[in-house]
């Protein structure tokens, strides 16, 4: 869908149901896949994202596509809601990464044996067990950043635009962001530079 | 500088070499696969949303239409004041005398200039 196909499609949101109905289905797997990465929990992903569209539906009226785009607009909304979900479970639950979520996504993550042989792929394993957690225990504002670019392909400009901070400042917090995962990497089975 | 992060001090301006930063942006990659939500959930979220957005729209319709009727209703009363006040000065004007008069009537006979 072209940029002035959606922006059609936004004003008609404004006043005909279906025309939402669309924008929730172009929407609706990034959304619970940003919640789901930062909450590690099927039910609260699918919470966080019904209040995401529920309070875009209700402030739509004010969004003004001179503004940021819509996209980095719906990522604000959901960011919000994130950040007071962090507030309300203040003793991080999620971190303990074991439960059958995690179980099914690491499952569904992990190649088979590949053609190195079975140590360098119980080696990369290890190494990307270790990377999942150093993530899961970043602060939320460096997870946001981590899955928008990662996950969403987004530039820092646009990951910015939805964390209200300047490009500079993004491209600081992600510099911050990959020592700290070096770091965790290093402190894993494996160095970095032996994955190469 | 330096700053506190996951029980150990990091140096802010460390270096990155550009190799191990492509290696650790492989890695996650790797690690940060998309998951997709149940088609169950996707499918109730949007009859929910449609049935919202119509509820939605039909409540500012109804408000858009009161807010039309009350302008009306009020705009309607606004014209048959103003046609009222501009009668009577219209009236006042083309006979000042008979206004001048006016107060005396309705107090009954007793209440006029008697003549000699």
């Amino acid at each position: 869908m072209s940029s002035e196909e959606e922006h059609d499609l936004i004003a008609r949101a404004k006043s005909d149901a279906e025309a939402f109905g669309a924008l929730y289905q172009r929407y609706v797997n990034r959304i619970y896949n940003y919640h789901y990465r930062h909450t590690s929990s099927r039910v609260d992903a699918e919470d966080l994202t019904s209040r995401t569209f529920y309070r875009a539906l209700r402030s739509l009226h004010s969004y003004r596509e001179t503004g940021a785009p819509f996209q980095a607009w719906l990522y604000r909304i959901a960011h919000n809601l994130v950040v007071n979900w962090y507030r309300d479970h203040a003793n991080h639950p999620t971190i303990s990464m074991d439960g059958d979520d995690y179980l099914s996504l690491r499952a569904q993550m992990m190649p088979s044996d590949s053609a190195d042989g079975p140590e360098a792929s119980v080696a990369a394993r290890e190494l990307q067990a270790v990377l999942l957690e150093a993530i899961a225990r970043l602060p939320e504002d460096r997870k946001t950043l981590i899955i928008l670019k990662f996950v969403e392909g987004m530039t820092n400009v646009e990951i910015g635009e939805v964390l209200g901070r300047t490009e500079g400042a993004i491209k600081a917090l992600y510099h911050r962001t990959l020592i700290t995962l070096r770091l965790a990497m290093r402190e894993g089975v494996l160095d970095v530079q032996e994955i190469e | 500088m330096f700053r506190r992060s996951s029980e150990r001090y990091v140096t802010l301006q460390e270096y990155i070499p550009a190799r191990e930063r492509q290696a650790v942006e492989r890695v996650l990659v790797s690690v940060i696969v998309p998951v997709e939500p149940s088609k169950s959930f996707v499918d109730r979220l949007s009859q929910d949303l449609i049935e919202e957005a119509r509820r939605q729209q039909s409540t500012q319709q109804r408000n858009a239409d009161q807010t039309l009727r009350f302008f009306g209703i009020f705009g309607g009363l606004v014209s048959v004041v103003g046609g009222l006040i501009l009668w009577l000065v219209l009236r006042q004007e083309r006979n000042p005398e008979q206004a001048q008069q006016q107060p005396f009537r309705g107090q009954g006979p007793s209440a006029m200039p008697r003549s000699a």
